[in-house]
């Protein structure tokens, strides 16, 4: 510009503006660093961090075990490319077979525990029946029963041998043959299905009480009856959430392993899950057969999972997590509510009761024997002080205890650098960061296992057979839920809160450690506390992944059912469900507590 | 030196249209400045980008001479070290500190002693009248003091740049003038430079010294209160501020800061602004509903009367509000509600010259 004012030639004009332009760029671009270093900043760096690690729980399992389908020797060995694992999966009678009853049984479970859950769930909210109190805190119950232990409680309810409710009905009935056999492929759906009535309860819960009342009346005052008004309003309102919720169900019956190792194995009807755990236990192991299981089994969660998330996007992907809760009107049922009372109360007695007594009777009990006012002299804490005797019950219970809390620890902390860059950043790749993390939600325990068996058989990190890959397997399979607790309660925190601090303080450390992580924590604790219970109640992962010495609670408890110790059994069971209910009642607690000294 | 100086600011969001499409505006030191204009309109995105909350795509940012944003140079100055104090929406209030704490969190790890801290902490607090609040729990207090909390924060780093983002929006209509008032006080006494977002134009004629009025990411024009009113330069500003009549018209003629054009219905005269506009100019004139006289007798003035038929008539309490056909346009009038006049009566218009401008189409 300035040699232009002083020679003015045209010529020089286009010289002097190209090295000005030139100049400019030279002095901007010289003291940068290149791009994607000067990018770097400490959110983009923690981003690719969790990136990493979620990469490495998530997708490297995944890899490795498809990896090992196309090659022919075990994992860590020197193998060559086949496609016979293929042929021989789908080439035998046995993938199809197993695949159409995981799906017969997730579908017909789910069904049953919807119907119940919504049922009670509507009973509870939009009803004016008596004594919900008692039906919501019966409801809770199962809650805190290892999967494990409820489905082995049906076993003592309606073996067509040893089943209590057999019993008394051929006695009462005098019928000549146990009318119930729980070894059959509806006993197996029942008791599964009966004992999962919690989640869809709590889901179609919030699912009514998010429904802004209003709405009703409106249908009302414009001349709709009430059925008119339940199909064209209620109704095309919960659709997407009933889908979801049912949806979320077969997920969980597809992926479940209890209910098919306990009553479907010595029925002679196999799963998925099952399969695969029987490839895994016969001699000699054939890892890439049963890796071949699971990316079928997988496939088929995966198409679940998908329509899933097509059904609630948008939305929040838990349908609990609706923001605003009104309080719809109760709907009189005139004399109706005491018979509506005595139905639920006599569904959750069967569902509920009938389970948990039977089995705290049998762990007074000598031995196993049917419930009679005889027997009842004979009780005993013998069971009781044997378990104490026993060293296993201290390792395993001191083992259950470290997995769990380390696993809670890390996933909760995962998850809340996850949902912080999806809430407060704007960074690209922070949904690709979101999916990967919720991906494991498609990833059946016994899946998770046998790829990370692969993993950690390959890799020279040497961690099978120590708690450490049961950590990071729990880790792994339990982020997706401490993710969606972590992400609710960082959308609790008004995103100004963290902006007033940024701008009151210079230093981050002092603002997370002083704004934030106050505000956050009640969250970060019933995350951490609710996936300590799941670990405490998971049988799927530890039955492939734990090893003498590594023993899990569940796992010991699994031992004692296979070798019929039921008394003992029961009385372990009994001690673990209390250690999961204290958990349970401690988030609780401190849930509503923490809550209300932060004043929201 | 300026307070405050934006320039060429723009801002686009992921996946939408630009929320600021090149603002420029200074800001002089000690006086309110006030971005008004509707939801959407940028106000807040640019008031933002001055806090260092959001990173602008382009442009630079001055604070007292000191480039605290610049696009071109990779500058980019993290809020805290801006020197400024913000007032949130939400007002921002940490609910799980006292009163006292909150106040007094700007000033820690400044290496202050701690009866400093607490010295000037207390000072902010008895600025808002709260000093008797120190040891309440926060979430506890009424929405008008957790409002006077966040400004006690805002102000206790003794900040260069007082910056609020619409804090009057959650208050309700009586406690707003109340507040309304106060901050006024304390940006008098404290003397500190003010960058005021809202949506709401009594607010911004109230508070400032100068209003800028944005529409879609661009100031569409900057002037003091009255001017802003009074004579808008721009066909939105005017609609926006405050109700207007706007009579599409051609100018025929004007001399001495008068101006004659012809509209649908009538000959108007009015003021040219100090701008002359050329013969034979299509432009538009705007009447202010309130500077309309309505009578049913012909008026004793002889410019700009024009006939009428009240179309409707509703009563607003302070005043009258009648829409008048004259002709095909109709036109708005804020009356006394003591003039009794009915729906279908011919009634005579009038407006001085002085009380209209005009603006080019």
């Amino acid at each position: 510009m300035y040699s232009e004012k002083q020679t003015g030639a045209p010529a020089s004009r286009v010289a002097s503006l190209g090295s000005d332009a030139g100049a400019r760029h030279g002095a901007s671009a010289l003291p940068r660093f290149p791009a994607w270093i000067a990018a770097l900043s400490p959110p983009r760096i923690a981003l690719w961090g969790l990136v990493a690690a979620v990469v490495y729980l998530t997708l490297v399992p995944l890899v490795m075990v498809i990896y090992g389908t196309f090659t022919d020797g075990p994992p860590g060995t020197d193998a060559s490319f086949t496609f016979a694992n293929y042929i021989d999966a789908f080439g035998g009678e046995e993938l199809y077979q197993s695949g159409l009853n995981s799906i017969l049984f997730a579908l017909a479970s789910g069904a049953l525990s919807f119907t119940v859950g919504c049922f009670l769930a509507w009973v509870t909210e939009r009803s004016n029946a008596p004594l919900k109190p008692l039906i919501y805190f019966l409801v809770l119950v199962p809650f805190v029963l290892p999967g494990i232990l409820s489905t082995i409680s049906w076993i003592f309810l309606l073996s067509p041998t040893i089943g209590v409710l057999n019993q008394i009905v051929v006695a009462t009935l005098g019928l000549a043959e146990p009318p119930f056999n729980i070894y059959t492929f509806s006993g197996m759906v029942w008791a599964f299905g009966i004992d999962h009535i919690t989640l869809p309860f709590f889901l179609m819960a919030a699912a009514f009480r998010s429904m802004d009342p209003s709405l009703e009346e409106a249908a009302t005052v414009s001349g709709m009856g009430p059925f008119r008004t339940f199909y064209y309003v209620n109704l095309r309102i919960m659709l997407p959430s009933i889908f979801a919720v049912c949806l979320l169900m077969f997920i969980r019956g597809i992926e479940t392993f209890e209910a098919p190792a306990v009553i479907g194995l010595p029925a002679g009807i196999n799963l998925f899950a099952t399969e695969i755990f029987l490839a895994l236990r016969r001699a000699p192991t054939n890892y890439n057969l049963a890796g071949t299981y699971a990316v079928a089994y997988l496939a088929i969660t995966l198409i679940g999972v998908g329509l899933y998330l097509r059904v609630t996007r948008g939305a929040e992907r838990f349908v609990m997590i609706t923001g605003k809760a009104y309080r719809p009107r109760n709907i009189d049922l005139g004399p109706w509510r005491f018979a509506v009372t005595l139905t639920s109360l006599a569904i959750l007695t069967i569902a509920v009761v009938l389970p948990l007594a039977v089995v705290v009777w049998t762990s007074f009990m000598p031995f196993y024997s049917t419930p009679s006012w005889g027997m009842l002299g004979l009780a005993t804490l013998d069971n009781y002080a044997a378990i104490f005797e026993l060293e296993e019950f201290y390792r395993a219970s001191t083992n259950t205890l470290i997995t769990g809390a380390s696993a809670a620890t890390i996933a909760v902390l995962l998850s809340l650098g996850i949902a912080w860059i999806g809430i407060r950043t704007d960074i690209p790749g922070k949904r690709l960061l979101d999916m990967i993390a919720f991906s494991p939600i498609a990833m059946p325990g016994v899946v998770l296992s046998l790829s990370l068996v692969w993993v950690y058989l390959t890799l020279p990190i040497h961690i099978y057979g120590t708690l450490w890959i049961l950590i990071v397997a729990f880790v792994t399979k339990f982020i997706p839920i401490s993710l969606r607790i972590m992400h609710v309660s960082l959308l609790q925190v008004h995103k100004e809160l963290e902006e007033a601090a940024e701008i009151a303080n210079p230093s981050p450390v002092r603002n997370a450690l002083f704004v934030l992580l106050p505000l956050i924590l009640p969250g970060m604790l019933v995350g951490w506390l609710y996936v300590l219970t799941l670990t405490f109640k998971d049988l799927s992962i530890p039955i492939l992944l734990s090893h003498v010495g590594t023993d899990l609670l569940p796992v010991l408890i699994f031992g004692l059912f296979q070798s019929g110790e039921l008394p003992r059994l029961c009385a372990m069971g009994v001690l673990l469900t209390l250690m999961i209910a204290a958990i349970a009642g401690s988030t609780r607690y401190l849930a509503t507590r923490l809550s209300v000294k932060a004043g929201e | 030196m300026a307070a405050i100086e934006v320039i060429q600011l723009e801002k686009t969001y992921t996946g939408a249209t630009k929320a600021v499409a090149g603002v420029d505006f200074e800001v002089e030191p000690g006086t309110v400045f006030t971005l008004l204009g509707p939801s959407g309109c940028g106000k807040t995105t640019t008031l933002r980008c001055v806090a260092g909350l959001e990173n602008p795509d382009h442009g630079d940012i001055r604070l007292g001479g000191e480039v605290v944003f610049s696009s071109a140079d990779g500058i980019r100055l993290p809020p805290s070290k801006r020197k400024i104090g913000m007032v949130f929406q939400s007002y921002a209030i940490w609910p799980h500190m006292t009163v006292f704490q909150n106040v007094a969190y700007p000033l820690r790890g400044r290496g202050l002693r701690r009866t400093e801290i607490r010295e000037r902490a207390m000072e902010a607090l008895r600025m808002v009248n709260l000093d008797g609040f120190a040891e309440r729990s926060a979430p506890k207090l009424s929405g008008g003091q957790q409002q006077r909390v966040a400004l006690a924060r805002a102000i206790a780093g003794e900040p260069r740049l007082f910056l609020l983002d619409e804090p009057l929006s959650n208050l309700d209509a009586k406690l707003r003038e109340e507040m309304r008032s106060q901050i006024l006080d304390l940006q008098r006494k404290l003397g500190v430079t003010t960058l005021y977002v809202t949506h709401d134009q009594v607010e911004a004629l109230s508070m400032s010294h100068r209003i800028a009025v944005m529409e879609q990411g661009r100031i569409v024009e900057v002037a003091a209160p009255r001017d802003v009113y009074l004579h808008p330069r721009s066909r939105f500003a005017a609609q926006f501020v405050g109700l207007t009549n706007i009579v599409p018209a051609r100018v025929t003629g004007g001399s001495e800061g008068k101006c004659a054009v012809d509209a649908p219905f009538a000959r108007i005269v009015c003021q040219d602004g100090g701008k002359r506009h050329a013969e034979g100019e299509r432009a538009m004139v705007l009447i202010r509903p309130e500077n309309i006289a309505v009578s049913t007798t012909t008026p004793a003035e002889t410019i700009n009367v024009w006939r009428g038929q009240v179309v409707s008539t509703v009563f607003l309490g302070e005043f009258l509000e009648c829409v008048v056909a004259c002709g095909d346009t109709q036109m708005r009038a804020r009356i006394s509600p003591f003039i009794a006049i009915d729906v279908g009566d011919e009634v005579f218009l009038q407006a001085a010259p002085e009380r209209l401008s005009i603006i080019a189409e």
